[in-house]
């Protein structure tokens, strides 16, 4: 059997913003799994996708970001997307690529580390592949923390310039056998 | 994908090199570790594989390791961090690291090839997440290292260099 056990499935069904997804880390594991799959948008507009945490009481957290992420365009060169380039600790950039209306789909994989832990940061890795406001390809690669010691039970994919439509995340908690 | 876990170590008090073996296969592994800290602040964290050495587990510390990575800085602009025929391949760019904040600590995500072949290198990729001493940011390394010698390699080692280990729970699991 494997140790990546399957938590939490969430389906977008409807246009939206943001998707929340809670209540999926606890103290059964430290290390989560996250592979977000088929994302695109309602409209003809492209938008980025970021990650934040949501707290045990409910509540998303917009500060304390750090993150670092190689920018990899197929049709200009590539950047470093980092924190204090775009001065923004609100979010993690980037969660699953930049969606746009289908076939301009995007995609990813994360790893999240001690997300539940009241005396850790939640540290992130992951990787993402989309398509978008043709011809451009896009993947990025990177690294992010949240540095706060709260209890960490959730996160959210932010859509901050258009709707997405589709798109399924699935979440799997990597047990360790002591 | 599956993993199926094959050794682990929490460790809890002062440790100078954790010890993952228990490869046997041709297959895939992969190591996670998170939440690991370190007895010195700004010390650093080096990689090495292992051997099975008549019976006993043996971190391989000749000077083979070929490694070639992007630095990744919150902070700064990213950089190259590569070497040859080097004794270790350090952790994030061979940047001190910060463990003296409440919840700085270390995470990582190796994954492991060819480590059972006899007449093939062993190669490793990496993902590296510390928080920096000289900057008290987020830094870790995206690339691979390789040990270019031709024998069969029974697991990974992660140690301290000028420091030992004091927490963090370390996994080996087979890829299936």
């Amino acid at each position: 059997m494997s140790n990546l056990r399957l938590i939490n499935e969430t389906t977008v069904t409807s246009s939206v913003s943001n998707v929340n997804v809670t209540d999926v880390f606890s103290t059964d594991f430290d290390i989560y799994k996250i592979v977000g799959d088929n994302f695109s948008t309602a409209s003809t507009t492209t938008t980025e996708s970021y990650l934040r945490f949501i707290n045990s009481s409910g509540s998303v957290i917009s500060a304390d970001y750090n993150f670092a992420s190689l920018y990899m365009p197929a049709d200009t060169g590539f950047s470093d997307i980092r924190t204090d380039n775009t001065g923004d600790s609100t979010k993690i950039h980037y969660a699953s690529g930049n969606p746009d209306q289908v076939p301009d789909v995007a995609g990813c994989v994360l790893y999240i580390f001690n997300p539940y832990s009241s005396s850790s940061y939640t540290f992130n890795t992951g990787q993402q592949s989309s398509h978008y406001s043709n011809p451009r390809f896009l993947t990025s690669k990177g690294i992010g923390v949240l540095k706060q010691t709260t209890s960490i039970s959730g996160f959210q994919f932010m859509f901050p310039s258009s709707d997405v439509s589709s798109g399924t995340i699935k979440t799997y908690g990597l047990r360790v056998d002591s | 994908m599956s993993l199926v876990q094959v050794n682990t170590a929490t460790i809890t008090s002062a440790t100078a090199d954790v010890q993952l073996d228990g490869i046997n296969t041709d297959d895939v592994y992969v190591v996670f570790a998170s939440g690991v800290t370190i007895s010195v602040n700004t010390a650093y964290l080096q990689l090495r594989v292992t051997k099975d050495v008549t019976g006993t587990t043996t971190t391989q510390t000749t000077a083979n390791y070929d490694y070639a990575t992007k630095t990744l800085k919150a902070n700064t602009s990213f950089s190259n961090f590569s070497g040859v025929n080097q004794t270790r391949k350090y952790v994030a760019g061979a940047e001190p690291i910060s463990n003296d904040v409440a919840g700085e600590n270390e995470n990582f995500l190796f994954y492991l090839y060819n480590f059972n072949n006899a007449s093939e290198y062993s190669f490793v990729t990496c993902e590296e997440m510390i928080i920096g001493s000289t900057s008290t940011n987020l830094q870790g390394d995206i690339g691979g290292f390789v040990y270019t010698v031709a024998e069969a390699h029974n697991g990974f080692s992660i140690s301290g260099d000028s420091c030992t280990i004091t927490g963090g729970t370390f996994t080996l699991y087979k890829v299936i």
